[in-house]
């Protein structure tokens, strides 16, 4: 009797074998993971430090070339999440509290770039952004403008191109935190006689924070290694740090230079990250929240 | 039914509704609540009973009628404007304030003298007893007491009126019965005119002055739980409110008055005699402690009504016990009888008489047709 009084203790850890064998399924991606990212990645620490020697770092941080070009690109980052932060906050606002068809449709409409590629889109900029384009075209005919503007070629080209890239990334972040807001807390700071606008800034906005952090934080992260847009849309003589690295490595074949140059670009993003970790649940970004 | 003069009303209500594209929320509502009453909406969920409330607090407009405060049209008023506290049912706290912070948000924005926030936070969590509590966030704090932080957040701006919307919904019974005593004292104390919705029957016969019947969209009667209970106007009320036992018919003439044929093929005499014509469906309404069970054979009072059955069950419910008797077609209804008059002889299996005095059985037509 005494053993079917009990069966809780050993159903658990038969469930929690059957969970560990479960866990050869990650097996795969692991190795793929191993094989692809990790053994190059210190195949390029390693080259970075003897092709020739340490002397490459040296090189890089005593070089004002590339201390600029790192600024330059911590920039760019800054500015992509401010655009992507004015234009995603109210969009997201929209989604989040819309009824479901509406919401799906916004969602649906976030998500249609991805399934387009990064080049046909950042070329498609250049349709509106060029001298003779869309853009300067039209201002020139209304008589606004007498010369055209630079809107490519500059920051803000490169500004425009991966704040539309990383924008879905920026929405999605902030649509999860929310969809957290409990509605009837704007409704309860409405009974207690705070108006629509102050509503919005007591009650939702510090509740949105970690969304905009996260949002924020990934979209950062994920502009400071862009090549392609600032290849096509940026300023040539003001390179981001990717494009010294692809120079480096295809134009001058010095493999152990643009290892050193991408191993402190990797240092700098980790750096950000932890910093950023301090502010931010991370787990929520890589989508392991739990349930707490 | 107790109807109050619109000019002594501070809240009234007048033929309101609400629909949504195909259904109808709420379909003609007429409610006058007075100063410092305390009024119930009761209702099954989807009764429009939460609809009146949220047109009430400004968060849905009424598709037509209107609302007066003291008088004053409202109907259009933003919510922020209309100087109407509510509580919500899952407290709706703010997660990233404190406990005084959320207490004296609405003094914040009335932008009141600092020492006097103060005092009137600590005031109101006084009300709640919940002080010493100040620095705690909502999350560190249980249901029932987030609860009554929401009450001393709402309080706290002395409000016209008090909406709640099922506050106790998300709480254990015993939590809920001591919160109950805690709303009806602070509402003595503060003498505030609230509005409570519920699902609970036995929640608003214990806190209100009067409780309206919702059903569906619209409200059925209005009265006291006395009122409610031994004055129903309608079958629906009769048996919502409290245990009821129903005989369903066909009214004809009796040897005193009108009376009615049950489909058991029984003839009951019907009370005060009713407005109804011979040959219409009816059902007639006995409360359960207004019928009384003799054995077999005893004699019956004079003038009763009675009907043959059997005891199926007994049950005892603290001071009185409760028979379920079975009648000829396998139907059963109950009889409910203090403890002190109650028996011996009658067990279960016993053949019964059920009877009762036709003046305690309340008559509705049904719907034509």
């Amino acid at each position: 009797m005494s053993s079917q009084m009990a069966p809780s203790p050993g159903a658990a850890v038969r469930f929690r074998g059957v969970r560990s064998r479960w866990g050869a399924l990650a097996l795969p991606g692991a190795a793929a993971l191993a094989v692809f990212f990790v053994v190059p990645l210190a195949y390029m620490l390693v080259r970075s430090l003897s092709d020739p020697s340490p002397r490459n770092y040296v090189e890089v941080i005593t070089s004002s070339i590339y201390l600029k070009s790192y600024a330059t690109t911590l920039l760019v980052a800054v500015w992509t999440v401010v655009v992507c932060l004015v234009l995603g906050y109210p969009y997201a606002y929209v989604m989040a509290r819309s009824s479901r068809p509406i919401s799906m449709i916004l969602g649906f409409c976030v998500l249609m770039p991805f399934w387009m590629s990064i080049l046909v889109r950042t070329y498609a900029w250049t349709v509106w952004l060029q001298d003779n384009g869309l853009i300067n075209t039209f201002l020139l005919r209304l008589g606004l403008i007498r010369e055209p503007m630079a809107l490519m070629g500059n920051a803000l080209g490169t500004t425009v191109g991966m704040a539309q890239v990383l924008l879905p990334f920026m929405v999605l972040s902030l649509v999860t935190a929310m969809k957290r807001i409990d509605p009837a807390l704007e409704l309860a700071s409405r009974s207690l006689g705070v108006g629509p606008v102050r509503t919005f800034l007591r009650v939702f906005l510090p509740l949105s924070g970690p969304g905009v952090f996260a949002g924020g934080l990934i979209v950062f992260v994920t502009a400071l290694g862009f090549y392609l847009t600032p290849a096509i849309l940026g300023d040539p003589t003001k390179p981001l740090i990717s494009q010294l690295i692809v120079e480096r490595v295809n134009t001058l074949l010095d493999f152990g230079g643009g290892g050193a140059l991408g191993i402190i670009l990797l240092v700098l993003t980790l750096v950000i990250l932890l910093i950023g970790a301090r502010f931010v649940d991370l787990k929520e970004i890589v989508g392991l929240r739990g349930e707490s | 039914m107790t109807t109050i003069g619109a000019e002594s009303a501070h809240l009234s209500i007048r033929s309101l509704s609400k629909r949504y594209k195909a259904t109808v929320a709420l379909d003609g509502v007429d409610l006058d609540v007075r100063r410092g009453e305390f009024v119930t909406l009761l209702g099954a969920s989807g009764s429009g009973k939460t609809t009146t409330l949220q047109c009430i607090a400004g968060f849905v407009s009424p598709s037509s009628g209107s609302l007066l405060l003291d008088g004053v049209d409202i109907t259009t008023r933003p919510a922020h404007k209309r100087n109407i506290g509510v509580v919500f049912q899952n407290y709706a706290l703010f997660p990233h304030m404190t406990v005084a912070e959320n207490v004296a948000y609405s003094l914040r924005a009335r932008r009141a003298p600092k020492e006097d926030r103060k005092e009137r936070v600590a005031e109101a969590l006084r009300t709640v007893r919940l002080n010493g509590f100040e620095d705690r966030k909502p999350s560190e704090l249980s249901g029932g007491q987030q609860q009554r932080v929401a009450i001393a957040r709402t309080i706290v701006f002395r409000p016209d009126v008090l909406l709640m919307d099922e506050p106790m919904g998300a709480l254990d019974k015993s939590l809920r019965e001591s919160l109950q005593l805690e709303v009806m004292r602070i509402h003595r104390e503060l003498g505030m005119t609230v509005i409570y919705v519920t699902h609970d029957q036995e929640e608003a016969l214990t806190m209100s002055d009067r409780i309206a019947i919702y059903h569906s969209g619209s409200i059925l009667q209005v009265g006291s739980a006395d009122d409610l209970y031994e004055r129903p106007t309608s079958r629906y009320v009769a048996e919502f409110i409290g245990e009821s036992n129903t005989f369903p018919g066909t009214v004809e003439p009796g040897p005193g008055g009108l009376a009615l044929r049950t489909d058991g093929g029984q003839l009951l005499a019907l009370g005060d005699a009713p407005r109804m014509s011979s040959g219409r469906r009816a059902v007639l309404v006995v409360r359960p402690e207004r019928m009384s069970v003799t054995a077999r054979g005893a004699e019956i009072p004079e003038g009763a009504n009675h009907v043959d059955g059997t005891v199926r069950d007994v049950v005892y419910i603290g001071a009185s016990l409760k028979y379920v008797i079975e009648m000829a077609g396998g139907e059963t209804r109950q009889v409910r009888v203090p403890a002190s008059a109650v028996d011996p002889v009658i067990v279960r299996g016993t053949s019964v008489v059920m009877a009762w005095q036709p003046a305690s059985g309340i008559v509705f037509p049904e719907p034509e047709g």
